[in-house]
């Protein structure tokens, strides 16, 4: 008899398996719809879905079913926050602007409003978001619940912008918050989703305002040296720093009253650059080192001016995975240089920039910038089609010999045990928690390891 | 030689990619066709397509085939049911899984291609 090898073997059951799988009925296209974040990193089949059109609809929802829940709003979290076999709370219709105060440079709306559509909506009325995160296409809620931040040492994350919500608890509940309760407020804006589904939230914004964007490259070490003042004299100031090289990439954005408009850059030599590049299979270290420090050394600044909410945010349109920790700022710079060289040393295959920025303090519970001084906050990113986890596996530590705070929308491997060592108010959130979902119906695997429940 | 910012970003980024040759190819421009079928999506499934697909199916964002677009349409909609809706629920190229719609279910994507693509899905 023909004898078959192991490999043969194994490969005819996987095609027998498919083949069944196909036979009987698409595993796609029977059974509940599948729900997936937005890099495709985490997925679930959800019983059902709940698209509620108002607070009252939730309400009853919530006090006339059991099993668990989970709010989602537009899937950009990288963490595991949303995966549940239970029901998904669809807030997408809650996203409309209900009344707005232009004494009080304040507007309430919809938790389901994306930070995307505000921009144009709240320049109409002469108001603009104080800051906003690199992504824009979040939902005002997500953004509030995961800690979500922008640039600035003077800015303080999304939340703390926050100054009211309405949080349904899972007993149908309303819980209306403002700031006449700061200590309900700080626990409730960084909330992950933990204590109850947020159907409304007034921001304080300020009048529309514009911004004068710059950008350009420097060696990474001359910028660091300078970050101090660099995040002084600007009202926003990040770095980008490049992997196999010496240098960076850096913006700026300031207020200004200058016309709307940007500088022209002058045609470049495609081929040419690419040639210089050196697309050669399997570079060194040093040879992509000095190629791209090349590239880098001829990047020619730019200049924009523009309404704010169309220079905060960009539009991301190749997805990735992404891992962000903050640490103090007197630590920022250490840990983004041996993040830096980790990845030189180990010949680790990546070609995202990194990502460092400061961000003020606040006094948010689970806020990764909560004390009183500012945080540095350095992020790591793997296109989605590739497995984040060994270059994650890898620089993760590093973030923790820095006391670094995990973001919670984002990647990371930390449980309750070495979380409430992170965040002194971590033990009065589980508290708080507890009293408002006793029976866990807000808890998915991921919550329970973060809340030790 | 001087670069341009966003140019050189997206040179540093390809170069250790090597991915020149999967770059998506630019779609054909929209055109309205006069004999596309009529569609109508009711009233709850048009309220989740306008906050989700439309965001770049009516603009052509990202490479997203237009509204209307008939022979574009006709072209993707050669693969298989079950290929398409893989795509529409993981996500392909820059349309992110569900094209943003958490509510939506299988049978509301199917309405919406449907709609959008101006034949039956």
């Amino acid at each position: 008899m023909k004898k078959t090898s192991r490999r043969v073997f194994l490969a005819a059951s996987v095609k027998a398996a498919l083949f069944s799988a196909y036979a009987s009925g698409s595993p796609i296209m029977s059974g509940p719809t599948p729900w997936s974040n937005w890099s495709g990193g985490q997925t679930c089949r959800p019983a059902g879905r709940h698209d509620i059109t108002d607070e009252d609809e939730l309400r009853k929802i919530l006090r006339s079913s059991s099993g668990q829940i989970r709010p989602v709003g537009s899937s950009h979290s990288f963490s595991p926050l949303v995966p549940t076999d239970g029901h998904l709370i669809v807030v997408d219709q809650l996203n409309q602007i209900r009344s707005y105060d232009q004494k009080a440079m304040t507007v309430t709306l919809g938790a389901g409003a994306r930070l995307g559509d505000l921009g144009a909506q709240l320049d109409a009325i002469g108001q603009g978001m104080i800051n906003l995160p690199d992504i824009d296409r979040q939902t005002i809620a997500g953004a509030m619940a995961t800690g979500t931040h922008g640039t600035g040492v003077t800015l303080p994350a999304l939340s703390s912008m926050i100054v009211g919500l309405r949080l349904v608890t899972p007993n149908g509940n309303v819980l209306n918050i403002d700031t006449s309760d700061m200590e309900m407020l700080h626990a409730a804006r960084v909330n992950v989703g933990a204590l109850g589904i947020v159907t409304e939230v007034t921001i304080q914004n300020r009048e529309s305002y514009k911004l004068k964007k710059r950008e350009w490259a420097a060696p990474t070490e001359d910028i660091l040296e300078n970050f101090a003042d660099l995040t002084d004299n600007h009202r926003h100031f990040e770095i980008f720093p490049l992997v196999y090289s010496d240098y960076s990439l850096a913006l700026s954005m300031d207020e200004t009253n200058e016309p709307i408009g940007k500088t022209e850059t002058e045609p470049s030599d495609d081929a040419s650059i690419a040639e210089s590049l050196g697309l050669t299979a399997n570079p060194t270290p040093a040879e992509r080192r000095k190629l791209s420090n090349i590239t880098a050394s001829r990047i020619q600044p730019s200049e924009s001016v523009d309404v704010s909410y169309k220079l905060l945010s960009n539009l991301r349109n190749s997805r990735f995975n992404e891992m962000e920790y903050s640490v103090p700022v007197e630590a920022g710079a250490e840990c983004l240089r041996e993040i830096l060289k980790t990845i030189y040393d180990k010949k680790i295959d990546v070609v995202f920039p990194l990502e460092y920025r400061y961000v003020k303090a606040d006094k948010d519970w689970l806020s990764m910038a909560y004390g009183d001084h500012p945080h540095a906050t350095i992020s790591i990113h793997r296109t989605a089609s590739e497995d984040f986890a060994p270059y994650f596996d890898i620089i993760e530590p590093i973030f923790w010999k820095y006391a670094g705070r995990p973001h919670w929308g984002k990647i990371h491997s930390l449980k309750h045990k070495e979380l409430v060592n992170l965040y002194p108010r971590y033990g009065d959130f589980m508290e708080l928690r507890k009293s408002l979902d006793p029976s866990g119906r807000l808890l998915n695997a991921h919550l329970r390891t973060l809340f030790n429940a | 030689m001087k670069l341009n910012y966003s140019l050189a970003v997206f040179l540093i980024l390809l170069s250790w990619v090597g991915c020149l040759s999967s770059l998506p190819l630019s779609s054909a421009s929209a055109q309205n066709n006069a004999d596309a079928t009529t569609l109508i999506l009711d009233k709850q499934v048009m309220g989740k397509w306008v906050r989700s697909c439309a965001l770049c199916h009516v603009t052509g964002e990202a490479n997203a085939p237009k509204m209307g677009d008939t022979e574009n349409w006709n072209n993707r909609l050669r693969k298989s049911e079950e290929q398409i809706m893989q795509s529409v629920l993981y996500g392909h190229n820059s349309m992110p899984p569900l094209g943003y719609c958490m509510s939506c279910e299988i049978s509301d994507f199917k309405a919406m291609i449907s709609f959008m693509a101006g034949r039956e899905f």
